[in-house]
């Protein structure tokens, strides 16, 4: 996964409202439509004082809404930087999109929103691995079939949560298989 | 001929000298109703605010002040007149001028005896004048991101608050400003001011309307009557909008926290929270007293 920064750097270090958030996410979604397939954008906060609800609505919970809609496929966003300050409103945005995203804060790399416990299990196998098959973490989390693994991974992808490339050929019956790709820097 | 005068002349007058949550209650208000329920109101022709006296005060008490000339303005005819205190007179005080309390009457009163340096500050840093929310979008934002700029630098560096409580407070803040917005009825025609004041150790902020008020705006949801609407608006996620309802909870948990005050008045009912002793009162007012809209003044102390 190819990783590519991109710093929030609003006037006196305050994003407020939705206006300013709306503006923000045109520039992120445009830079987002010019990376290449399997990229990572890293939305930095480090220079971020304080950002509201309603912007942290616009900035990450409907960019993730586009991306989840697949308009810029096998593009995904995470946030670094974020400090506590931020995390509430950032989570009660992510609260009422019902969305998930991957945030860097004080204590490390965790996913913030909503995310079910199975799922989190999930995630948290495929970062320690960094990369991962259905059968792989069929093994790993001792799942009862591997179409449970199957689903969980490709519900965490289509969360953006995960990336993915096609792996070996299709299987008998048409069906592709994939390897799953952690979006943290190992 | 003066009893003509006086006829002719309805006096508001603040008794004491400070002119804070309390005149604005038990003083101004009262006197205020006084005036329509007089016997005959033909023959009146103006209505004076005596504020000459006053020497000291808050932004609830002078945001106040505002509210009532707004409503004489919608309701009466009669010529309104606001007396200052000059700076002769009070040469130690200009909190009224900082708060810019002549500024924002003097389009619907007459102002006497203005404060000879009411003018804004150079720094608004411990201050913001009494401003009107404005109706604009673009300066909506413009004004929430001046007050929290200032909210956040005063909370953070001059009152020692952590980032997280002025990050919280100000989101606070902004919702109750952004309630305002929501809750006026017709749309558009909203009318909301706010203010702030900081002074040796504590910052006071008052946030206040005439819109419909908390009890009207959540009944259709929670059904209930005034007083225990305006408590059940305390409750985290208590709202007439869907996913919001942080405002006054997060205010009140802050109050609590750094030991302020918190007034909040609307309709028939008023919440005093002293955070110190962790004690909220309720108070049922009448018919009578109820004033249009919500008032709410908060009080937080360097930690």
């Amino acid at each position: 996964m190819k990783h590519v920064n991109h710093t929030l750097e609003p006037e006196q270090g305050f994003l407020i409202g939705r206006q300013e958030g709306a503006r923000l996410k045109e520039l992120i979604c445009e830079k987002l439509e010019q990376q290449e397939p399997c990229s990572v954008l890293e939305l930095d906060f480090s220079k971020v004082e304080f950002v509201d609800v309603s912007c942290a609505d616009e900035l990450v919970v409907r960019v993730l809404a586009r991306l989840q809609a697949g308009e810029f496929p096998n593009r995904f966003l995470v946030l670094r930087g974020l400090k506590p300050q931020h995390r509430e409103n950032v989570e009660a945005a992510l609260a009422v999109g019902s969305k998930a995203v991957y945030a860097q804060t004080e204590t490390g790399w965790t996913p913030l929103g909503e995310l079910i416990s199975s799922y989190r299990e999930a995630l948290e196998a495929v970062d320690q691995k960094q990369q991962i098959t259905a059968r792989e973490l069929f093994e790993t989390m001792g799942y009862e079939t591997i179409n449970e693994s199957s689903t969980k991974l490709s519900a965490l992808y289509k969360l953006c949560l995960i990336g993915r490339e096609p792996y070996r050929r299709p299987v008998r019956g048409g069906g592709r298989q994939f390897r799953y790709l952690s979006l943290l820097d190992p | 001929m003066n009893t003509q005068l006086a006829q002719r002349t309805f006096f508001i007058r603040a008794r004491t000298a400070e002119l804070n949550d309390r005149a604005f209650d038990q003083e101004l208000l009262p006197q205020f109703f006084c005036l329509f329920h007089r016997r005959s109101l033909s023959n009146l022709e103006r209505v004076v605010f005596d504020l000459r006296g006053v020497r000291w005060g808050n932004p609830y008490g002078a945001l106040g002040v505002v509210l009532l000339c707004e409503v004489l303005r919608d309701y009466s005819p009669w010529e309104l007149e606001i007396w200052l205190a000059s700076a002769q007179q009070h040469k130690r005080h200009t909190w009224l001028a900082h708060l810019g309390l002549g500024q924002a009457v003097a389009r619907l009163a007459k102002v006497k005896g203005q404060l000879e340096d009411e003018v804004q500050l150079a720094t608004r840093y411990r201050y913001l004048p009494i401003t009107a929310l404005p109706s604009a979008p673009e300066g909506q934002v413009r004004l929430l991101k001046d007050v929290a700029l200032h909210t956040y630098e005063i909370l953070v560096n001059d009152f020692g608050y952590d980032a997280v409580q002025a990050s919280r407070f100000i989101t606070a803040l902004s919702e109750l400003c952004t309630n305002i917005y929501d809750h006026s009825a017709p749309r558009g025609q909203m009318r909301g001011f706010i203010a702030m004041q900081a002074y040796q150790n504590t910052v006071k902020f008052a946030v206040m309307d005439l819109g419909v008020g908390i009890p009207k705006s959540l009944r259709s949801r929670y059904g209930l009557d005034d007083a225990a609407l305006l408590e059940k608006a305390f409750e985290p996620g208590v709202s007439a909008c869907e996913n919001r309802g942080l405002g006054l909870a997060r205010v009140s948990q802050i109050v609590e926290r750094q030991h302020g005050i918190l007034n909040v008045r609307s309709g028939r009912a008023k919440i005093l929270l002293l955070g110190r002793e962790r004690h909220r009162t309720l108070y049922r007012l009448t018919q009578k007293s109820a004033f249009q809209g919500t008032q709410i003044g908060i009080l937080l102390r360097r930690v």
